[in-house]
């Protein structure tokens, strides 16, 4: 009873739950598909109590304790990003083209977020082990598998979707309304035909370690585009309107079937041109042959792969590259390693941040991301500054004004990154070691960490800067880059001393948000940017002050060796 | 044997959990070269013990004192004579054995020369000569305990603390690990073994410690615990720790579904 009551309560807020339960309403068709029903509702009901319970992927990792509300917070997101769907519709005035970018966009957002989120449900093991020793049929477990997704993707589309529809329903006649509606369906239609297409064409020719590489860059890719959108989509739009383009200019998108699929609309407004018949019928069209495309091709061979590939049991290969590591001596990263650190102890801290961050696809995923942004400030810098100039004129007002030094000081963002994610691992368990081992002087170790840091993320940007610097703007530029990484050195050793409070890849997740800390931080980065950029001009006093700022970070490295790490002790739990 | 200093020396040793008293004063010599099996019951205070042995529990009463050295006052230089390998450990899965071996071996101070030479003689002796290059994630559970095993013992320690040691091995590789530790023992190493496994407990300790409820309930030679010469340690085991009224019954069981 208590049980009920709780799912009562909770189908207020759960859409995901409301879904359910309007789909579980149609018993008798599900029973007649051959499904047995009580098994069905049970799995579907376990399915989604637990995807609500499950870390939300945008954010960190948080197994320690598992939200309650994960559905609830993803459907606001999505939400959000249905907003930005209407702001396009409002914007440009002309119907036609607002709805070929805004179906452009929605289906493209959906075969994104339908590949990353997916993925991981087609991928589930845990069926294998759970429901296949259980007396289920096969049509009840696909079903109920089939069932899921729909349930999320239909979750999704309404989240997406409920600003432009509410927008439009009061903006629109009731005719344009329905059409609307009917083109999101083709154009959820066209995602699902080109996320299967996707999944065929990558399971047939990639092996499973790949192919689940491949989705963590398709979410990183996500996270940019995301970004792009942000930074660059205004502009766009603004252009497009200012300069009343139309579908007819804007050739490259005739081939999207997004556009196809606007047509109708134009059909409906009265242009009856032969370009708008033709796209309307390729629109109307399309979607239906593509579903029959994919389920003629998504038959039992391509089920029975997935089942396959979800089992995850990968052969252990003999390695013969093996052997021939063996040969080759140490490896690089011990060579690096044994260059720059002094103990045994450091070396550790060294190579364990090396190897893990090199080789865990979770951690890059959340990093990379991170990184990438750097160059796209780079470029909307560069934009930006001077905008309409040649650009010989728009470098040397870069180098006047020292702007670019504001992209060093952007760079050093990434260290507090690093730092945060440094301690987090899915594996977290593994470092019972550290608690074991006689860790007589933590400092050397963490140092060894610090300097592995230092030479992965921070090191490889100076490098580039200085390739790109020197060249554009000249040998005046180094000190500059000289003063900005040692303040970056400077600002790792006090995150390392007074933000990570953990061994590496030791714990489950970030145990508060440090959101204010974070903000913090980069405000001291952006005044000490500015600092720089207001003196950059007197050379002597860059190079004294870059000089000074590298003598701290060595006597600073010095005592963080010293440090004892209370913070480190074990925590008997 | 026993005229000689005792390796591990433990008086009146009581840990408490807030009013829970999970051990109750323990008192234990142990001497160089034994192999102890160390046995109990779910909740009896073993892991505790474990732990408080190991350096990772500081704050407890009475005294814990290994080769002389008091554990709360120079937990360091003990837990460098320790090996030890928690049950159910994880490790650094994406990592080959040579490159967990080489992260554990520095942890623990040793040079890398030596490190090499020593991953490569353990793991071919283990049988993973093959598999040295190879990340730990296509492992076997039983290939990944093998690791385990060897990062316990690869600095040399005096003394090897195991816990379920065997948890995923097949039955060669058990044969094996109780060579092992028979030949360990022999080479003068004390030996903590942990298990519930009571017919390897019986074959591999020299003596036998029964932990019940926080205290040392049997202490002896599983000669000496034996009333009669058929009976078997689990026998003892039953014997000794089913005291209530409601131990279990697995009759019950069968009534409960039928």
């Amino acid at each position: 009873m208590h049980w009920m009551h709780l799912t009562s309560l909770a189908l207020f807020n759960n859409m995901e739950k409301f879904i359910l339960r309007f789909i579980l309403l149609f018993k008798g068709i599900w029973e007649s598909l051959g499904v047995n029903y009580t098994q069905f509702k049970i799995i579907l009901e376990t399915k989604v109590t637990l995807d609500n319970r499950k870390p939300i992927t945008f954010k960190k990792r948080n197994a320690g304790k598992s939200s309650s509300s994960t559905s609830i917070i993803q459907f606001i997101m999505y939400m959000i990003i249905g907003l930005m769907f209407m702001v396009i519709l409002i914007l440009i005035p002309d119907r036609y083209l607002a709805l070929s970018i805004m179906l452009l966009c929605f289906t493209s957002m959906l075969s994104i977020t339908l590949v990353s989120d997916f993925s991981p449900i087609l991928l589930d093991t845990r069926d294998q082990y759970i429901i296949m020793p259980k007396p289920v049929s096969d049509r009840t477990v696909a079903l109920s598998r089939i069932t899921f997704i729909a349930i999320k993707l239909f979750n999704q589309i309404i989240a997406l979707c409920l600003p432009v529809v509410v927008y439009v329903s009061f903006n629109w006649d009731i005719t344009g309304i329905f059409l609307l509606i009917l083109q999101l369906l083709l154009s959820t239609l066209i995602a699902l035909v080109f996320v299967n297409g996707f999944y065929m064409i990558s399971i047939k020719y990639l092996p499973i370690q790949k192919f689940k590489d491949i989705i963590a860059y398709i979410q990183i890719g996500l996270s940019l585009i995301i970004f792009l959108a942000y930074y660059l989509g205004p502009n766009l739009i603004q252009t497009i309107v200012e300069s009343q383009l139309t579908i007819e200019q804007l050739k490259f998108l005739w081939i999207f079937p997004s556009t196809w699929i606007a047509s109708f609309q134009s059909l409906l407004q009265g242009n009856h041109s032969l370009q708008s018949i033709i796209f309307s019928l390729l629109g109307l069209v399309v979607p239906f042959f593509g579903v029959y495309a994919c389920t003629k091709l998504f038959s039992r061979g391509f089920n029975a792969k997935i089942a396959a590939l979800a089992s995850g049991d990968t052969p252990l290969s003999e390695t013969d590259q093996a052997i021939s590591h063996t040969n080759t001596g140490r490896p690089f990263y011990k060579k690096l390693g044994a260059g720059v650190c002094s103990s045994p102890l450091e070396e550790a801290g060294f190579s364990i941040v090396w190897l893990i961050s090199s080789k865990t696809r979770e951690f890059k995923q959340q990093l990379y991301p991170s990184l990438a942004y750097l160059p796209i400030y780079f470029i909307f810098l560069f934009l930006r500054t001077g905008e309409g100039l040649p650009f010989a004129e728009k470098l040397v007002k870069l180098r006047e004004s020292g702007l670019y030094i504001i992209m060093f000081y952007l760079s050093l963002l990434t260290i507090l990154t690093v730092f945060q994610l440094i301690t987090q691992s899915n594996k977290y368990k593994a470092a019972w070691i550290y608690y074991v081992v006689p860790m007589d002087r933590p400092g050397q170790f963490m140092t060894g960490v610090l300097k592995a840091c230092l030479i992965k993320y921070v090191l490889p940007f100076n490098i580039l800067f200085f390739c790109i610097c020197v060249p554009l703007f000249g040998i005046s530029s180094i000190n500059d880059l000289l003063l900005s990484s040692a303040v970056g050195g400077i600002e790792s050793i006090l995150i390392m001393l007074f933000l990570v409070k953990n061994y590496p890849f030791s714990k489950a997740s970030q145990s508060s948000s440090k959101a204010v800390v974070n903000l913090l931080i980069l405000g001291l980065l952006g005044l000490l940017g500015y600092l720089h950029k207001v003196i950059f001009q007197y050379e002597l006093l860059v190079w004294a002050l870059a000089a000074l700022g590298w003598l701290l970070f060595f006597i600073m490295l010095k005592y963080l060796q010293k440090d004892d790490w209370k913070s480190l002790a074990f925590d008997d739990n | 044997m026993e005229s000689t200093l005792p390796l591990i020396r433990i008086i009146d040793l009581k840990k408490s959990y807030g009013t829970k008293e999970i051990l109750k004063g323990i008192n234990l010599d142990i001497f160089p070269g034994q192999v102890i099996g160390y046995i109990g019951p779910n909740g009896a205070g073993k892991s505790t013990t474990v732990k408080i042995l190991t350096g990772l529990i500081e704050d407890f009463t009475g005294q814990v004192e290994i080769n002389g050295i008091d554990i709360q006052k120079d937990p360091l230089s003990i837990k460098s004579q320790l090996g030890y390998v928690p049950e159910n450990a994880e490790l650094y899965e994406v990592l080959t054995p040579m490159e967990y071996l080489d992260f554990v071996g520095k942890l623990y101070g040793m040079e890398d020369d030596i490190i090499q030479e020593r991953s490569l003689k353990l793991l071919s002796a283990f049988g993973l000569a093959a598999n040295a290059m190879s990340r730990m994630d296509t492992f076997s559970k039983g290939m990944r305990q093998k690791v385990l095993l060897i990062s316990g013992i690869i600095h040399n320690p005096q003394i090897i603390i195991l816990d379920e040691p065997l948890s995923g091995l097949d039955a060669n590789a058990v044969i094996f690990v109780k060579e092992l530790i028979s030949l360990l023992a022999k080479e003068g190493k004390t030996i903590f073994y942990c298990s519930h496994m009571m017919d390897v407990v019986e074959k591999v300790s020299d003596r036998i410690l029964l932990i019940n409820q926080g205290s040392i309930i049997a202490d002896g030679t599983i000669n000496e615990l034996k009333s009669d010469p058929n009976e078997s340690l689990e026998h003892i085991f039953a014997k000794l720790t089913n005291t209530d009224n409601d131990a279990l019954d697995a009759s019950n069981i069968i009534s409960a579904i039928q």
